[in-house]
């Protein structure tokens, strides 16, 4: 019994050995498992910043195309920028952008559009085809002018004494669209016609 | 002779219950519900996965997100 039982307890001693490299490789088991979580982690993590810079990229690349398709266009219809400052004076001249310089209380000139010059556009005429006579009259806020002292009349810099007595042709209402380049000759009078249009106004609109 | 076996009788029941504490001893320890080589192979696996999610890193980090499209 004793021989059998030494056995045994030699047996023992070698499983127990082995329990114990198990339990070593248990641990290390365990350790890499952590690793292998670790690693998911950043997985995770960067593949979701990966996303955000291809959203971020893919945004800026579609903006850039729209910029260059742009660019192209612009360079397809060039337009030099004295037709660009013409067309800035054409409208700053009807005063529909900011009061005249020289406004003061009282003056009934506006910045926005009075009911006669709505009703002599292009809208009013849609509305009411039958005073499309209204068409060729003189804006509201040259009437207005026409009333004023002239003290209140507007003197710009580039306004010469014969540009003033310029008459506005009366059917006028179409040239505030940008016409192709090409005609720089006739643009540059029509521009210099209608920059004087609201000091000339004052002695037209009588 | 009855002292002998009362004696006897000691040591077996100490090492009865010496059986019983190994026996839950056994239970608690980690990593024996399964055979070594099982718990050789998950190792490797383990290994493998750590290794495979390295690359898969160190790949992402030195990927060139800047290649220009050909058009």
């Amino acid at each position: 019994i004793l021989e059998l039982l030494i056995q045994r307890d030699g047996e023992f001693q070698e499983l127990m050995k082995l329990a114990v490299d198990q339990g070593k490789i248990h641990h290390e088991m365990q350790l890499l498992e952590k690793v292998v979580e670790k690693r998911d982690n950043d997985i995770q993590q960067l593949q979701k910043q990966l996303k955000e810079a291809e959203h971020i990229l893919a945004t800026a690349v579609y903006q850039a195309k729209e910029k260059l398709k742009s660019i192209e266009k612009a360079r397809k219809g060039a337009i030099s920028s004295e037709e660009i400052i013409k067309y800035a004076h054409r409208i700053s001249a009807s005063n529909a952008v900011c009061a005249p310089l020289t406004w003061v209380p009282g003056d009934p000139r506006r910045p926005y559009p009075t009911d006669l010059e709505m009703r002599s556009g292009l809208l009013g005429q849609m509305n009411n085809p039958s005073t499309n006579g209204v068409n060729g009259h003189l804006p509201g806020d040259a009437l207005a002018a026409g009333r004023l002292p002239d003290v209140l009349a507007p003197q710009y810099p580039w306004q010469s004494s014969d540009m003033s007595m310029n008459m506005l042709p009366p059917n006028h209402s179409n040239d505030f669209m940008l016409e192709p380049p090409g005609h720089n000759k006739e643009n540059e009078d029509d521009v210099e016609v209608m920059s004087t249009d609201s000091s000339s106004s004052s002695s037209d609109s009588d | 002779m009855d002292k002998d076996s009362q004696d006897v009788h000691q040591v077996l029941n100490e090492l009865k219950n010496k059986f019983q504490e190994m026996r839950k001893l056994i239970s608690s320890m980690p990593g024996i519900g399964v055979s070594p080589e099982q718990q050789q192979q998950q190792l490797q696996n383990l290994r493998e996965q750590v290794r495979t999610k390295n690359e898969l890193l160190q790949k992402y980090k030195s990927l060139c997100m800047f290649e220009i499209p050909k058009e």
